[in-house]
């Protein structure tokens, strides 16, 4: 971000928004002797160590920190809560959307793109939109597949650790594609069956079944964020499944005013073969 | 919810329970020969002979199991505490007798072959140790009572019969392979085990009807019967351990005479024996703990 | 002497592993030993199926199995009710581990590591975790928990215990009619596991949904 900025001419804005944007995150205003010159230049490390002067003292710098390793300080009021001192209002009519629906709608017809966006979803009240895999009717794709999160990986950075690994490996869900018991014996499949589970474009994932009791028996449950790929994970490196692999990136799956992607996909599921 | 089998006692504590029983049987069958004497004395010795080696080759299995065989002397200190305690003993003792009976009878004193009753005595105080040794084998696993499938009465009686079949039939081959023929006596042994495969057989049903109303119970018999230790059951021991022996041994004391039957003598024996140490694996192998009861919840215990 | 215990309430456990992770972190237990664990089970049918999570500890019975099946007179408790192993007397025949019924035992066959580096050393935790873990265990012999001993003596209380998020888990005297945990288990129906072993566990168990 701070190269895009140089590079681009703005990190006077740049340096302007971080120096708001502490205040805000972290409570209390900041010490002016640290606060950022938008005329200066600093690298992220400048910037990092700033804030920490700021925050923790000035003898708690970056240099201080990476001897230590760990800091650590009370909790200020203004920390924990801080959207109580930040002097903002939440809309609850967003008919401001109404407005910029209509320019965008404008601006992409001047490029010719209109297909780029979703208009429908520019309301000023918050509206329910079925997303695609409300209306597949294909008979074959006879289980809706969602994603959860197991309560001890954050997001998809706590996978690669070799205790968390050993958790979610004993663990006799979490890598494991979940569906009803009564389902699964109906489509002939035993517990580690290895299956194939493929949404409306052909795209599939693969992974031992697990049957279990506890989930609807048109539901189809994988543990969020596996299936890493990268060789620098060699831990987390080919287990479990990636969700999202499921769901297509493009326009019809997304909803165009949050970048938000669907849920769930409908999905058949058939054995691959082995265990 | 998937009941699992116990996996650290493998192989070796198989092979160690195998070779148990098998030296003790062995004994016995021997003193009991040198007892009956005359054209007995040849098995008598044979039968004496296994005891000891065998036992000790079994030992070897054990410690080679334990997580830290430097310390295997430490079971002798306690005698009170437990079974594996007191059998170590008895085991000991058992080695003690069946050595100082080789020693002092075939190799490489022969002080004992005149008179026969100081042998007799030797005798009677190694079989009481060597039916100590086979019944404990039984015991051992009984005292764990999470584990149904082996703390019924019927293990030590199952394992004391298959010890004392396993012997016989050891005592058989060795007969066979030396070239004694098929003399009366190995005959009649081969009847005696006869009764013993039968009994073996009816002891196994027993035990496998009488289990417990448990999860863990059922889910034994299930691995065993027809899970993943089925083959071994009904391969190793339904039909190598106990139907082609029974065949086999049948042929040999009533349809065969000569070296032919020697030759199926010794083969059934070799199939009973295989079969005894599947027997062994079979029943470590169907080891299945309780499960953990809170509610209405069984909890499978993973990785024992 | 207080005779120490646990509650374990499993209405607030949903499973985070945290006890298992801390354990190991604060016992510097080696690969595949986990004092402390998270068993997951079902029960019932859908619609009206329910998931649960099992915590385990030791459960430091009164009476107990592995103490029982012990040749060596390794197994000893302490005048806390605490059951330790003498890591020089015992001789590993793993009888303990058979005859546990909550899978308290357990032994490791050598260090693996967790944290291998480039050329499959150890990082400075592990050979520090290592070192701890030969000095006070070691490999072949019987481990188990100890309820944190050393903290508690320093009067602390044990690593699972403060690291529960959902504050599930709680420690003290049994002997003591007015601690924390006598109170739990009277008034909210406390259970011990499978008492049809005769093991009378220390650890005791609030009743699940």
């Amino acid at each position: 971000m701070l190269e895009l900025a140089k590079r681009l001419g703005v990190q006077e804005t740049y340096y302007q928004s971080i120096n708001d944007l502490i205040p805000v995150r972290y409570g209390g205003e900041m010490d002016p002797e640290y606060r950022l010159d938008p005329k200066g230049d600093y690298s992220w490390q400048d910037m990092i160590d700033r804030v920490l002067k700021d925050r923790l003292g000035p003898d708690k710098g970056l240099e201080a920190l990476k001897k230590t390793g760990l800091e650590k300080w009370p909790t200020r009021v203004e920390e924990m809560y801080w959207r109580w001192f930040t002097p903002v209002r939440v809309p609850i009519y967003f008919e401001y959307f109404l407005e910029s629906g209509e320019k965008l709608e404008k601006t992409l017809r001047s490029f010719g793109r209109e297909d780029m966006a979703d208009f429908r979803f520019y309301t000023p009240l918050a509206e329910w939109f079925p997303c695609p895999s409300h209306e597949e009717d294909d008979p074959e794709l006879d289980l809706w597949a969602f994603s959860w999160r197991p309560s001890f990986h954050t997001q998809s950075s706590t996978q690669n650790n070799p205790w968390l690994d050993e958790v979610s490996v004993n663990d006799p869900f979490v890598y494991l594609i979940q569906i009803n018991a009564a389902t699964g014996r109906k489509k002939g499949l035993k517990d580690h069956d290895v299956v194939w589970v493929e949404n409306a474009d052909g795209q599939k994932i693969k992974g031992p079944v697990k049957l279990v009791e506890g989930m609807h028996p048109e539901h189809l449950g994988i543990a969020g964020c596996h299936g890493h790929w990268a060789r620098g994970t060699p831990i987390s490196k080919g287990k479990g499944q990636f969700f999202d692999d499921l769901i297509n990136p493009d326009l019809k799956h997304t909803d165009s005013l949050t970048q938000g992607s669907d849920a769930c996909a409908k999905v058949k599921i058939y054995k691959a073969g082995g265990r | 919810m998937q009941l699992k089998a116990q996996s650290k006692w493998g192989w070796l504590i198989a092979s160690y329970l195998f070779l148990a029983g098998l030296g003790g049987g062995a004994y016995v069958t021997g003193v009991v020969a040198d007892f009956v004497g005359g054209d007995w004395a040849a098995l008598a010795k044979i039968g004496v002979a296994l005891g000891f080696p065998c036992v000790l080759v079994g030992s070897v299995f054990l410690i080679a199991d334990l997580g830290t065989p430097a310390n295997f002397w430490r079971a002798f200190m306690r005698p009170g505490t437990s079974w594996v305690a007191r059998g170590t003993i008895i085991i000991s003792i058992f080695m003690v007798i069946g050595f100082l009976h080789i020693a002092l009878w075939l190799w490489p004193f022969g002080v004992l072959e005149e008179g026969s009753g100081v042998r007799h005595v030797i005798g009677v105080v190694g079989a009481v140790f060597a039916f100590g040794t086979m019944i404990y084998t039984g015991l051992l696993l009984g005292a764990n009572r999470p584990i149904a499938f082996w703390s019924t009465a019927l293990v030590p009686v199952l394992f004391l019969v298959s010890a004392l079949s396993t012997g016989t039939m050891a005592v058989i081959l060795i007969s066979a392979l030396g070239g004694e023929g098929h003399s009366g006596p190995v005959s009649t042994l081969a009847r005696v085990d006869i009764v013993l495969l039968v009994l073996e057989a009816i002891v196994i049903v027993m035990y496998l009807q009488a289990t417990h109303r448990v999860p863990e119970s059922r889910a034994a018999a299930r691995l065993v019967l027809s899970g993943s230790v089925a083959p071994l059951f009904w391969l190793g021991v339904a039909a190598f351990g106990l139907a082609v022996p029974l065949v086999l041994e049948l042929l040999s004391a009533y349809a065969l005479d000569g070296s032919g039957a020697a030759v199926v003598a010794a083969l059934a024996a070799v199939s009973g024996l295989a079969g005894g140490w599947c027997l062994r694996q079979v029943v470590l192998s169907g080891g299945v703990q309780a499960p953990l009861r809170a509610g209405r919840f069984e909890f499978a215990l993973p990785n024992v | 002497m207080p005779r120490y215990g646990f509650v374990i309430d499993l209405k607030r456990c949903y499973g985070c592993y945290s006890c298992q992770v801390t354990c190991k972190a604060a016992n510097h237990t080696p690969k595949g030993i986990d004092w402390a664990r998270c068993v997951p089970a079902e029960t019932g049918t859908y619609p009206t199926a329910l998931r649960q999570m099992l915590p385990l500890v030791c459960q430091q019975c009164r009476e107990p199995a592995c103490k029982e099946v012990c040749p060596t007179g390794a197994t000893s408790q302490d005048e806390n009710g605490i059951v330790l192993v003498d890591k020089n007397l015992c001789m590993g025949c793993k009888a303990c581990i058979m005859a546990c019924p909550y899978g308290a035992r357990q032994t490791a066959e050598k260090w693996q590591t967790y944290f291998p580096d480039a050329d499959g050393g150890l990082d400075p935790y592990e050979a520090y975790a290592k070192k701890e873990w030969e000095k006070t265990h070691g490999y072949g012999m019987a481990t188990k928990c100890d309820y944190c001993k050393d903290r508690v003596s320093e009067g602390r209380l044990p690593a699972c215990v403060e690291s529960c998020p959902a504050k599930a888990r709680h420690f003290g005297d049994l002997d003591d009619p007015e601690s924390e945990i006598s109170i739990l288990i009277r008034r909210e129906y406390g259970f011990q596991l499978n008492p049809e072993f005769g093991t009378d566990p220390a650890c005791f168990y609030l009743p699940p949904r």
